[in-house]
């Protein structure tokens, strides 16, 4: 496969073969992020503590899946990954290892609320670059991050006044 | 075909496939070693702990490597993507230590389920190459670094059944 034609299949959602399935599968992904948001809004301080703890593995385990996909696009490039795209790859990885092993709570969703938007952003511009994933993917993405940021956001707001 | 087998890049990424089984060559000794060395039981314990967390995160990361090629690869994507979001939420499940309505998994079952997404992963990114999803070279260093994992996590479970934590 030649670059020009890579280029232009990325750029092209009809040749993606993406889906309405797969546009519902990642939202889904979503749902326990935003149901725990509203449990904390609607439960008491403990069980939101506890909701929170839930929030913050949660969101790191979708971290570690993003990266994973930022590798497997970078792998796919017909030039082959450079080490700045590997490392690109490694990064959410490594930002969602401290969730499980550090005990600060506010820490931990802090970190979470920083990395997804730094993510989001370096993925639109590779995108922009073009070497990225393809533009349908980022729109998915981009709503994607936004409900998970604001359920984070929700939850630290309500469990810090609770 | 993406690159030839002798790509300097392939080397690479083989180095940093294999700096990613340090925390579990280290955990599987550990485990094993430590108990033995004065007051070591508490950190064996720490380690079955922080082998599970890197064990889960390293599953996910693999199931989003699998959906990446699908985001970029020939084939498109469609609902494929399912396996590789069912794998993540199992690994979630498996790392998650506050299940709720009192349910608790034994962590030697915690392992195991992550061995069986490790190899079902395995299989998965096989057929991915086959289909030219996933890059040629991609496969051989799968299927060594999944060895590895996979011994260091049976070596864990397997000192756990010893200790009766099944």
């Amino acid at each position: 496969m030649t670059g020009q034609l890579y280029q232009a299949r990325i750029q092209n959602p009809s040749t993606t073969g993406f889906t309405h399935a797969a546009g519902v599968l990642a939202y889904a992904g979503a749902l326990p992020l935003i149901a725990s948001a509203f449990y904390i809004l609607v439960s008491g301080e403990a069980a939101g503590t506890d909701a929170l703890g839930f929030m913050t593995i949660y969101g790191a385990v979708l971290l570690a899946f993003f990266g994973g996909v930022r590798w497997g696009i970078a792998v796919m490039h017909p030039e082959g990954p450079n080490f700045r795209h590997l490392l690109g790859g490694i990064f959410p990885l490594l930002m969602a290892l401290p969730v499980f092993f550090l005990e600060n709570l506010l820490f931990k969703v802090v970190l979470i609320i920083i990395a997804l938007p730094i993510l989001l952003i370096d993925d639109l511009n590779a995108t922009r670059r073009g070497s990225g994933a393809p533009d349908w993917y980022l729109g998915v993405r981009t709503p994607l991050t936004a409900l998970m940021e604001l359920s984070f956001l929700f939850a630290l707001a309500a469990n810090m006044s609770g | 075909m993406h690159q030839s087998q002798n790509d300097p890049r392939q080397a690479e990424m083989t180095r940093l496939g294999l700096y990613g089984l340090i925390p579990f060559a280290f955990g599987a000794i550990a485990v094993w070693i430590t108990p033995l060395l004065p007051d070591g039981a508490g950190f064996a314990r720490t380690m079955h702990s922080m082998v599970l967390a890197y064990s889960g995160i390293i599953t996910v990361y693999l199931a989003g490597v699998g959906a990446g090629g699908l985001v970029a690869g020939p084939r498109g994507v469609n609902d494929a993507l399912l396996p590789n979001m069912v794998v993540t939420l199992i690994a979630f499940l498996a790392v998650w230590t506050n299940l709720p309505f009192h349910l608790d998994i034994p962590l030697a079952w915690r392992h195991a389920i992550l061995f069986l997404a490790l190899i079902y992963l395995l299989l998965r990114d096989l057929r991915a190459v086959e289909a030219g999803n996933l890059p040629q070279w991609y496969g051989p260093l799968r299927i060594r670094l999944t060895f590895w994992a996979s011994l260091s996590i049976l070596a864990i479970i397997s000192k756990l059944i010893l200790t009766g934590n099944y």
